[in-house]
């Protein structure tokens, strides 16, 4: 308890006297040397754990109404125990909101169920409708979640446009039809590089390099890892099918169908295992390919005069992944706060930010992004990107 | 006495600087000091918000400056106020067992009753043209799968009678056009089975072993499947599912997801079983209705079960959901 009380201020008192008191250093003509902030993770499984389960058992008394808190203080821990500088983040959306634009979507649904009851036709032109609606819908939400997310007091914001939605998540995927597929990475480069270089913190504006090369070598490492898992697990599945066949055709000559029936099954829990090896293998390339594109992405992104730093070690995520996941599916899913938690610690142990001073000299943007237009409107919908 | 304070960082809300204070009460006025100068609040407007985990603790000072405190006693002194209700809740391992104890009981609850009937009553909102749509697609599916369904070499005869009274089995009132097929099927062997929307198919390995009116029992079993709107309702039941899953597993890593999914299937097997005992149920209804023998969809499946036993082909029996054959057939031989 007493480190909690004094440690982080220690952190902080060390860095901040300059600002407390004297207008700090004065701008050197020269590149000033860079201090290195690294960033912490403060969540304990325990913790959330109780957390989780509180939130989820209110959610279901409440019949959902309460999911909209459960979501702000879920979001509440991640940020509030994530420190940097001395200082923590904060999620100040208000459950208010979230609840209202939940019920609003879930009218919506209702309603598609019921025009489509009248005519199927009427259920096609909503599902359309929706997906001329989801560029507009993913720029006004990440508005929405980026200017209630806070550090310092100073809120973050996104600048993007609807515009600018609807050429990066509709037009520019229909790059994807002619080029059957191969232009996946550079389709999400693109889409990265909108999201990124329109986040705002304060009244500076992130700025990300163009890394389409490393997108395009990261992508095609994982699906060389991936094919070749899946070739290994293919061998597998025969393996076993042929043994159990095997067995099975011996047994029959014994004519002991009992013996028979506990074969048949190994074989098919063999087979099972085999299904489920494979999606697990096949998400760990998928969430390794993740990190390893999180690392070029925030390594070549500046805000102002700091930049960011992402080197999160791939073999040590793999490994925690490959021990985290299989206690997932023994406790069936119970060990989620835990694993996430785990996840969420490392990913942020290799993070820093590499700044001429102590992160004090941000502005806070006259008027926020996002209040501008629609207002209101773009708090209807809820959706969760991660960037 | 000591007048109660606690150390706190100060944020102005007009740029990231950050600033150590501390915080004392004095009356109804929370006082801030160690900035450039002495900050007074009225204690009615500051919004300490409650407590979360072991992170510092916030509070909204009017005009849009905050305070950050890990000083979690101090904090309670100033503002004479708890940890709030939430924290208390979520700190002791007492009320989260009676949260789990919560979540399985209604886990339990929703996989017995819930989902049935939320799925049922989505199948009736369903209109019929959708599982025409759905069963067509799936039968034209069937042909690219590798099912291996060989055109019949049941004799014309034995064809139009089946078809015939199979004409005579569909309700008159129903929304369904039912179209019978008749298909060799080396690979899956003695069977019948229904898609959403009127599709029967009977292999001939099932015709080859069962008698006529056997063979209307079984038909008249899937039709039973189609007039309950069986398939419609797996699936939305497992549309169900894998929402519920994942909504409990919302922030899991996606592979959890994915084996959760898993484990919906499996569950899925669950709820297949109730519907075979529907349909059994629907056509003996229906056959005692035409004056016909109820005890012929017993003995067919008892010859199917013979069949299966008997070929090597133990695998699909095995993972077919049907229930407990022999029990199934006890209870239909009655």
């Amino acid at each position: 308890m007493d480190d909690h009380i004094s440690a982080p201020h220690n952190g902080a008192e060390a860095a901040l006297p300059p600002t407390a008191a004297a207008p700090a250093i004065p701008p050197a003509p020269t590149e000033p040397p860079l201090l290195r902030w690294p960033l912490a993770f403060h969540g304990q499984g325990s913790e959330y754990f109780r957390i989780w389960i509180v939130n989820l058992a209110l959610s279901i008394v409440t019949l959902g109404i309460y999911s909209a808190w459960a979501k702000v203080r879920r979001l509440k821990y991640f940020y509030g125990n994530t420190e940097l500088a001395g200082a923590r983040f904060d999620y100040t959306a208000d459950p208010l909101k979230i609840l209202k634009g939940r019920a609003i979507a879930f009218v919506f649904f209702a309603a598609y169920v019921a025009l489509s009851n009248i005519h199927p036709l009427t259920g096609i032109i909503a599902v359309l409708l929706l997906w001329l609606a989801l560029p507009w819908m993913i720029v006004r939400s990440l508005a929405f979640n980026l200017r209630h997310t806070r550090y310092r007091n100073v809120s973050f914001g996104f600048a993007g446009t609807a515009g600018g939605g609807y050429k990066h998540f509709l037009l520019l995927p229909l790059l994807l039809i002619p080029s059957l597929g191969m232009a996946l990475p550079y389709v999400q480069h693109q889409q990265r590089q909108f999201l990124i270089n329109n986040l705002r913190f304060g009244n500076q504006q992130f700025d990300m390099k163009p890394v389409i090369g490393p997108y395009f070598l990261i992508y095609l490492a994982a699906m060389g890892i991936a094919s070749g898992v899946v070739m290994l697990l293919i061998l597998m599945v025969v393996v076993i099918g042929l043994v159990a066949a095997a067995a099975g055709i011996a047994f029959d000559w014994g004519n002991s169908s009992d013996a028979l029936g506990v074969l048949a099954v190994l074989g098919i829990g063999g087979i099972f295992l085999a299904y489920a090896g494979m999606g697990m293998f096949y998400s760990i390339v998928m969430q390794t390919m993740h990190v390893a594109l999180l690392n070029v992405t925030w390594s070549n992104t500046r805000v102002a005069d700091c930049q960011i730093e992402s080197k999160i070690g791939l073999p040590g995520y793999v490994k925690l992944l490959c021990t985290r996941i299989p206690l997932l599916v023994i406790t069936l899913g119970l060990a989620t706060p835990w694993v996430v938690i785990t996840l969420m610690r490392y990913r942020l142990q290799h993070t820093a930010i590499h700044a001429p001073n102590d992160l004090g000299k941000f502005e806070a943007a006259i008027a926020s992004y996002g209040n501008v237009t629609g207002s209101e409107a773009g708090e209807l919908f809820d959706l969760d990107l991660a960037l | 006495m000591s007048t109660p304070q606690a150390n706190a960082t100060f944020y102005d809300g007009a740029t990231s600087g950050a600033w150590p204070v501390t915080l004392t009460r004095e009356g109804q006025q929370l006082q801030v000091n160690g900035l450039a100068e002495a900050r007074s609040y009225a204690l009615a407007e500051v919004k300490l918000e409650p407590r979360l985990g072991s992170q510092p603790r916030r509070m909204a000072l009017p005009g849009g400056a905050i305070c950050e405190s890990h000083d979690h006693d101090g904090i309670a002194a100033v503002f004479g106020q708890g940890d709030g209700l939430l924290h208390h809740l979520e700190s002791r391992w007492r009320w989260v067992g009676y949260a789990a104890l919560l979540l399985a009981g209604f886990g339990v609850a929703f996989y017995l009753w819930g989902l049935p009937l939320l799925a049922s009553s989505a199948t009736l909102m369903t209109p019929p043209v959708v599982e025409r749509v759905i069963g067509d697609k799936a039968f034209e599916h069937l042909a690219t799968l590798d099912l291996d369904l060989k055109p019949t070499a049941l004799p014309a005869k034995r064809q139009a009678a089946l078809r015939q009274r199979f004409a005579q089995l569909v309700p008159s009132d129903s929304r369904y056009q039912y179209r019978l097929h008749f298909r060799a099927a080396p690979t899956i062997g003695a069977n019948a089975f229904a898609l959403p929307g009127g599709v029967v198919v009977l292999t001939d390995e099932l015709a080859a072993i069962v008698s006529d009116d056997e063979v209307i029992a079984v038909l008249a079993h899937e039709i039973g499947h189609v007039e309950l709107r069986h398939g419609l309702r797996m699936i939305y039941q497992s549309t169900g599912m894998g929402v519920a899953v994942s909504a409990v597993l919302g922030d899991a890593p996606s592979a959890a997801a994915q084996v959760a999914s898993f484990g919906a299937l499996v569950l899925q097997l669950g709820y297949s079983r109730e519907l075979e005992s529907e349909a059994d149920r629907y056509a003996q209804e229906r056959l005692t209705a035409l004056g016909q023998d109820r005890r012929k969809l017993g003995s067919a499946l008892a010859k199917l079960m013979k069949a299966h036993k008997e070929s090597e082909l133990k695998v699909p029996a095995l993972l077919s959901s049907h229930p407990d054959t022999a029990e199934r057939i006890k209870t239909l031989s009655r």
